[in-house]
């Protein structure tokens, strides 16, 4: 089983749907989004064109972060069974090591303090969720690296369930940004499984890994649309 | 550690080249001339790495190698800020000026780095292209820790 | 479902903590594992009411806490795919700090944006008392002085409840915002085919022309339109989008035409210059559904026999006769019918367009001229006239090409002429009903909208919707109460108000020429009853707290397709700051106190037309009740636990009623209405305002102006707006837009996620000028630029794009909050509308927007 996402950025209409979606689901750090949006613009008017494309972490096949923190020694990055690159905030120093590395810029290193999300009010009760109800993926933590876990906190749920084949296909055992898409321009699953709709659309509509040159093997993969930068 | 000629020559080397570098002093003594690796915007790591394969600095495989085995004292404060373990492997043993790497103030605006928006940073000298990284980090073999592998066909 | 999980006490103090931000426990209390038990966890189907969509949502909760919002997936086959930004992120509108939460007294008498208004706390108590004094006053004196306006109130609870209320009052002012919206649109669509509302038939359209309208961001129809016009897209559909701007609907289109704002009616002028000269339009078509054949005098008016039916010239007879059986009529020519010569009605708007060649259109709208040629063939080509298709066993007209509007023709001067010109085009080729094409909405629905005007003088309303100023104001004047009340003898209006109630709108920041409207708020006693403190809030005397769209009761508002229909509830799911009253509940108290609580009730069955369920006179209705009884009725007696567990129940249409009970039922052949292709109502109408005019001495109306707007058909004067007439040494014209990540902006202001969690550029606005037109003012890229025009000035930052014409800036809506009451974070950016002119469309009472003229120069 090798799971993957595909992002069709010809679909995407650049609403940050998903962005936002994950920002939701995952307990938003202010400044250390998970999911970002890249809008640009090519052309001289009025042969114009604009370009929509979403990054969240890429789970690399051979991820780099990983490479540069068991170098460092503190081995806070893990791949598991699934694929899904995962940092443990405990063993996490903040060394800035993984966001050195990955070309795709994912990892997020916080600051100091985390700030609550009305900025100068008290947290609302979804920040007054106990750190310890959620999943310890959600429980933030100033001076540590944060990324995109491929909701494992969901997909973890389909594993305990024994319900591995339904991910990507049940909502319960679907990352949050793959959800609410209005264009239906994201899908998630096994790459492995022929039959999925994720293997079938990367095949059909020619998707490709972004800046394939670094040679880690991103399970992110991409319908470009051009004018993006790799 | 068995004491050799080869050892004792690249530590020379490499007292020569820390101390030519260190903080622009004016060097004391002449120096062999350090890796230029200025590679034309945008980069292309393929060709940086040929560059550097032609124009390595004597001893930097040598420096990597001790530093990996714990040869040369470069500290373990892992933190990306200038002190700290990693500038100086990079700035001073390597001898990589800051503008090699930090090559723009900004990113430009459809680069595909999700933390694209952080820049331009104050205080901070500017936008980093990993491609540069590539040209030592990358593959079976390579000068530096493989960091990188080769694109799959 | 509940989950077992492992925990710690240390989680403890927090419980507290949240009880202590939400008042006190919340209604589905969390019990969690150090209480032995488990976290309580459900899934819980409403509609979101950030826009007007109104998508199917799942909201899940842990814990009695919104955790998520997703899209409904059941919903997928009946309306949206996905849900936006501001759906992902609602429940931070139900959590945001700066909620008004208690009911709150001015205490400071002068009123203004600059003004604190030096707020006391008081009890429901006071506040309903004190409201229910002045409205008994009122309503004894004269019931009318009492103004109740709603914007987004409409969608939170239904306007049926605030029309009733109002008839039971005696207040025929009950206002909506129509008129900031698209009330143009809906305008020309009355006028022309007896009602509004359209949808492209994108299933089966395969050319699909648009004239600005933000599918992607903001169309009433948008969670259904981006993902059907995407599929279609890759199923082989071209997009044109012609538009200032290049907006995301643009930036996915085959084709971006940049037109000048304002000048979309010369480019349609001249496309149907062109297909009428290259004999490409349906004829049998106009024949059939249409008055195109009708006769027109020298005066301007069809001609009718002695019965009132229209005469057209019966080439069977050589005669003019009305279209019954055995009439065939011409569609072409010029006859002599009682020595007086005549034409058809086509070939009146034929010869008028002669002077719109593809060349004068390109001077007025700056659209090359081989441009408008070859989206005119384009159009010609694939509209595929006089063919037919089948779908299953139907068969039906087949013209798979859709031009489309939503504000991009309509918010403006000319709005309703604009979009006329776009229908003329569509019945010149038989597009509207046709498979592929224009389908239209509820056909004839209501056929005085065809017919001359009452323009009722003096004006009942204080909008003078419907009066000699606006005589086709269908839909409200809701921009035009701020000028009534200002000098309502000015106006001819026979009282003066005395009372506004303002339910979930922010009027004046929403309209153009916006200083005007505040000022008119400090004449009257303002009550708003509202979810944070807006502006309309902060010019209030009284200011009520509201419950947020999940935490309340409502039969809710949904969107049709043209193949499928839906009846959906909204339901509570939290009540974050324990807020007893909503706006339902309110009205529902002020009712009872003024004791007409029983004549409320029987309007009610009348404003929401009930049938086999109805509410009962001599009892109170809780809001969970109130949306029983109106389920049953619509779902003619659905179970309501199907409404609390599905939220909805949704169908699918026949193919053959989706094609067939529009303008086939009503308008097709011998003895039907007709369409209105030429509009003689607008002529009669125009005729009984002259008469009004002079009969009534009116002084502050122009008839020439009105005679320029009431047109039969669109004409060269209707690009050429006020401000682009008059306005001199103002080189650019200003448009615009709405943007993705705010709506009701008073409420998105403050939303964390969308502040900060989307990237930097949500958090304000710019001036969006061109590139090289920046480069000619000394302008770069984040300069704070002024933007000046006839009546203000703002500035702000500027941003450089190659996305706009370079004769043209943009700036969006929805930023630049001035008042204190929000924090510094949410002010941010530029409040356009203070410098947008305010010229209405005559005819609608449409609040322009996009016609404005300015200066941009370095601050």
């Amino acid at each position: 089983m090798k799971l993957v996402r595909v992002i069709d950025t010809e679909r995407c209409m650049g609403c940050r749907s998903c962005v936002a979606a994950c920002a939701v689901e995952n307990h938003f750090t202010v400044g250390a989004p998970w999911n970002v949006m890249i809008e640009s613009e090519s052309g001289t008017f009025p042969n114009v064109s604009r370009t929509y494309v979403t990054m969240n972490c890429q789970h690399c096949e051979k991820p780099a972060c990983k490479v540069a923190c068991d170098h460092a020694g503190f081995k806070a990055i893990t791949k598991n069974a699934l694929g899904v690159v995962l940092i443990d905030y405990e063993k996490c120093t903040g060394c800035g090591y993984c966001a050195a590395v990955c070309p795709y810029g994912v990892p997020q290193i916080n600051g100091e303090k985390l700030a609550p999300l009305y900025p100068d009010e008290k947290p609302t009760p979804y920040e007054n969720i106990p750190i310890n109800d959620r999943h310890w993926t959600h429980r933030k933590k100033p001076k540590v690296a944060e990324k995109c876990t491929f909701c494992w906190h969901k997909l973890e749920k389909a594993v305990e369930a024994g319900k591995t084949n339904r991910i990507g296909k049940d909502r319960e055992y679907t990352p949050a940004c793959d959800l609410v898409c209005p264009v239906d321009a994201r899908l998630f699953g096994d790459i492995d499984d022929q039959t999925s709709p994720v293997a079938q659309y990367i095949a059909k509509k020619k998707a490709t890994q972004i800046k394939k040159s670094y040679g880690l093997s991103p399970q992110v993969y991409y319908v470009l649309e051009g004018g993006e930068q790799s | 550690m068995k004491f050799s000629l080869t050892r004792l020559f690249g530590m020379l080397a490499a007292a020569i080249i820390l101390s030519a570098c260190d903080g622009n002093k004016p060097a004391t003594a002449p120096v062999a001339e350090p890796a230029k690796v200025v590679p034309a915007a945008p980069v292309d790591p393929v060709a940086t790495a040929a560059l550097l394969e032609g124009k390595k600095p004597v001893g930097a495989g040598i420096i990597a190698d001790m530093v990996r085995e714990g040869d040369l004292a470069v500290g373990k404060d892992f933190t990306m800020a200038l002190g700290g373990r990693f500038h100086h492997i990079h700035t001073k043993l390597m001898a990589i000026k800051c503008a090699t790497c930090h090559q723009g103030v900004k990113f430009p605006d459809n680069i595909q780095f999700l933390r694209r928006e952080e820049f331009p940073l104050a205080a901070y000298p500017g936008a980093v292209d990993r491609g540069t990284c590539m040209g030592c980090h990358r593959g079976e073999g390579s000068l530096a820790t493989s960091i990188y592998g080769v694109s799959p066909k | 479902m509940e989950v077992t999980r492992r925990s710690f006490i240390k989680g403890m103090g927090s419980l507290a903590g949240m009880a202590a931000v939400c008042g006190s426990a919340p209604a589905f209390a969390r019990v969690s594992l150090f209480n032995g038990g488990k976290i309580s966890e459900d899934v819980i189907k409403s509609i979101c009411v950030n826009c007007v969509n109104f998508c199917g949502i799942e909201v899940r909760r842990v814990g009695g806490v919104i955790r998520s919002i997703a899209p409904d997936g059941a919903r997928r086959e009946i309306y949206n795919h996905g849900i936006c930004p501001k759906g992902v992120s609602g429940g931070f509108t139900m959590y945001n700090p700066y909620r008004v939460k208690v009911p709150l007294k001015r205490t400071n008498p002068k009123k203004g944006l600059d003004q604190d208004p030096r707020w006391v706390e008081i009890s429901w108590e006071e506040a309903f008392s004190t409201i229910t004094e002045r409205l008994a006053k009122i309503k004894k004196d004269n019931p009318s002085k009492l103004i109740w306006q709603h914007g987004h109130g409409k969608y939170l609870i239904g306007d049926e409840f605030p029309k009733a209320f109002a008839k039971a009052f005696g207040t025929p002012n009950v206002i909506h915002r129509t008129t900031t919206c698209e009330s143009a649109r809906h305008v020309a669509d009355d006028i022309t085919w007896g009602y509004h509302g359209f949808l492209p038939d994108l299933e089966n359209t395969n050319l699909f022309v648009v004239f600005g309208s933000n599918y992607f961001e903001a169309e009433q129809y948008a969670r259904w339109m981006d993902h059907t016009v995407t599929r279609a897209k890759e199923r082989g559909m071209k997009i044109i989008v012609i538009e200032p701007r290049l907006s995301a609907p643009g930036a996915k289109a085959d084709q971006w035409i940049p037109i000048r704002p304002g000048k979309d009616v010369a480019m349609v002028m001249a496309m149907t210059r062109l297909l009428i000269d290259a004999g490409q339009f349906d004829e049998p078509f106009l024949i059939t559904y249409t008055n195109a054949p009708q006769l027109v005098g020298a005066d301007g008016k069809i001609l009718r026999d002695a019965e009132g039916k229209a005469l057209v010239w019966d080439t069977t007879s050589n005669s003019a006769k009305p279209f019954v059986d055995g009439v065939t009529p011409a569609l072409r020519g010029s006859y002599k019918v009682d020595g007086k010569s005549v034409s058809t009605g086509f070939d009146v708007y034929a010869d008028s367009l002669k002077k719109m060649t593809p060349e004068a259109a390109a001077d007025i709208c700056g659209v090359p001229a081989q441009t408008i040629r070859d989206l005119a063939a384009q159009i010609g080509k694939e509209a595929r006239l006089g063919t037919t298709t089948r779908i299953g066993d139907f068969s039906h007209r087949y013209r798979p090409v859709s031009i489309h509007t939503w504000r991009g023709m309509t918010a403006k001067e000319f709005g309703v002429q604009t979009w006329r010109s776009a229908l003329m085009l569509q019945m010149l080729l038989g597009i509207p009903d046709a498979i592929g094409g224009h389908k239209l909405g509820k056909v004839y629905d209501h056929p005085d909208y065809m017919e001359a005007a009452k323009c009722e003088y003096p004006p009942k309303r204080v909008d003078l919707a419907k009066s000699v100023y606006f005589p086709n104001g269908h839909h409200d004047v809701c921009q035009q109460v701020a000028l009534t009340v200002l000098d309502p003898k000015a106006y001819g209006l026979p009282y003066e108000p005395e009372m506004q109630i303002f339910y979930a709108t922010n009027r004046p920041v929403s309209t153009s020429d916006t200083n005007v409207q505040f000022k008119s708020m400090e004449k009257t006693f303002n009550v708003t009853i509202e979810l944070n403190m807006s502006e309309t809030a902060w010019m209030s005397d009284i200011v009520l707290p509201d419950l947020g769209y999940l935490e309340s009761w409502h039969f809710a508002p949904t969107r049709s397709t043209p193949t499928t229909k839906h009846t959906a509830i909204r339901q509570p799911i939290v009540n974050a700051y324990n807020i007893p009253h909503d706006g339902y509940s309110i009205i529902w108290e002020l009712s009872k106190r003024l004791g007409i609580r029983d004549k409320y009730i029987e309007a009610l069955n009348g404003t929401w037309k009930l049938k086999d369920t109805k509410f009962a006179t001599g009892r109170d209705y809780t809001a969970r009740e109130a949306v029983e009884v109106l389920w049953a009725d619509k779902t003619h007696g659905k179970p309501f636990s199907i409404a609390i567990k599905e939220g909805f129940v949704g169908s699918t249409i026949p193919t053959k009623e989706v094609y067939t009970k529009g303008i086939e039922a009503q308008f097709k052949g011998a003895g039907k209405p007709k369409m209105q292709f030429y509009a003689d109502s607008m002529v009669q109408t125009f005729e009984k305002l002259k008469q009004t005019v002079e009969k009534n001495g009116i002084k502050n109306i122009d008839v020439a102006q009105y005679k320029i707007a009431y047109s039969p058909f669109p004409t060269r004067d209707h690009a050429f707006p006020t401000p682009h007439r008059e306005a001199e040494k103002l080189p650019f014209y200003l448009m615009t837009f709405k943007r993705m990540y705010r709506n009701q902006m008073a409420c998105s202001n403050t939303n964390p996620i969308l502040n900060f969690a989307l990237g930097k550029d949500t958090q304000e606005n710019h001036v969006m000028i061109n590139t090289s037109a920046a480069a000619k003012l000394g302008i770069k890229d984040g300069d704070v630029v002024v933007v000046e025009s006839r009546i203000g000035k703002v500035s702000g930052k500027c941003k450089l794009t190659e996305g706009i014409r370079p004769d043209t800036v943009g700036v969006s809506y929805h930023y630049g909050h001035i008042i204190t009451a929000f924090p510094a974070y949410a002010r941010k950016g530029i409040a356009i509308n203070s410098v947008l002119e305010l010229h209405p469309d005559k005819i609608s009472g449409m609040n322009s927007f996009n016609d404005t003229k300015c200066k941009v120069y370095k601050a």
